[in-house]
């Protein structure tokens, strides 16, 4: 199994649902015929629509390239522009240091600096909170696609953006 | 975008005219139920049988009017979530920020 395809959005707001159904009318048929299950496309939806919203609200580019590929172990998604860079992978000096990218009462978001142009998301619950209601972040696309994502990467290869999704197939 | 579909004593029950709820529609969404909060100080319960899909913009925003509606010592109230949005909101914790009914009677038994 194996398919690969790339997919352009215009970084309009009134094109990301017309956009997220192309993708994912692509996606469906590939992932049902191989047996996945439902978990896996509702994965997939809420990671494309989140990678979408981004790019309107942070890329400053006026394209951005969806890349799909499906292989036999994993369902990989790219999100490709040449816009505004993510300062992260600067702001995080030195390899396998980790930056708190966003936190509130339920989680912390960390990037954490695999190369000198890569950084890794990963999150982690706070099991014991107490909830304040105005304690809670408002901005949450970072979140969702890191805790839908088996892997979350930005890789700055200038003058791209490159954010990776990698979603392991059930076996 | 919103409409209300019931008023009672404890609270308005509020229909989300909306099947994609995105980006496109969460600044309008918050403020349209940010005013209905102010205006009919009462709480809000959303019915949102008819959103198939929501965002982390819509959700920002509904975290926002809950704060608002926190401030006025009142409520949002979540009611007849479709599965994909249940899931969404499990999967970060907001089902356990919000009261989340499957029907108005639920609700009901529950809260009043």
């Amino acid at each position: 199994m194996a398919a690969y395809k790339v997919f352009t959005f215009d970084n309009r707001p009134e094109s990301i649902t017309q956009c997220s159904r192309t993708v994912l009318g692509y996606l469906e048929p590939l992932l049902t015929k191989n047996g996945q299950a439902r978990a896996l496309l509702l994965r997939a939806k809420f990671i494309i629509g989140e990678l979408l919203n981004n790019a309107v609200k942070h890329s400053g580019a006026k394209e951005t390239r969806i890349e799909v590929e499906l292989n036999d172990v994993a369902l990989i998604m790219n999100k490709v522009d040449t816009g505004t860079p993510f300062n992260l992978v600067s702001e995080i000096e030195k390899q396998d240091a980790q930056l708190i990218v966003s936190s509130d009462v339920m989680h912390l978001l960390y990037a954490i600096k695999k190369d000198e142009n890569s950084v890794s998301f990963f999150c982690k619950e706070n099991l014991t909170f107490e909830l304040d209601v105005n304690k809670l972040a408002e901005h949450l696309g970072l979140l969702i696609i890191t805790k839908a994502a088996d892997e979350f990467t930005y890789h700055y290869l200038k003058p791209k953006n490159i954010f990776t999704v990698k979603l392991n197939l059930c076996r | 975008m919103i409409n209300i579909n019931k008023e009672e004593a404890g609270y308005l029950l509020v229909n989300v005219n909306l099947t994609e709820a995105n980006l496109s529609h969460s600044d309008q969404f918050k403020n349209e139920v940010i005013a209905l909060l102010n205006e009919k100080q009462r709480s809000i319960w959303l019915n949102m049988e008819q959103v198939n899909y929501v965002d982390s913009s819509f959700l920002g925003a509904l975290v926002a009017a809950l704060k608002h509606a926190i401030s006025l010592k009142r409520d949002v109230v979540l009611i007849n979530l479709q599965k994909d949005i249940d899931d969404m909101l499990k999967l970060i914790r907001l089902d356990k920020v919000f009261k989340i009914y499957s029907t108005e009677q639920d609700a009901q038994q529950a809260t009043i």
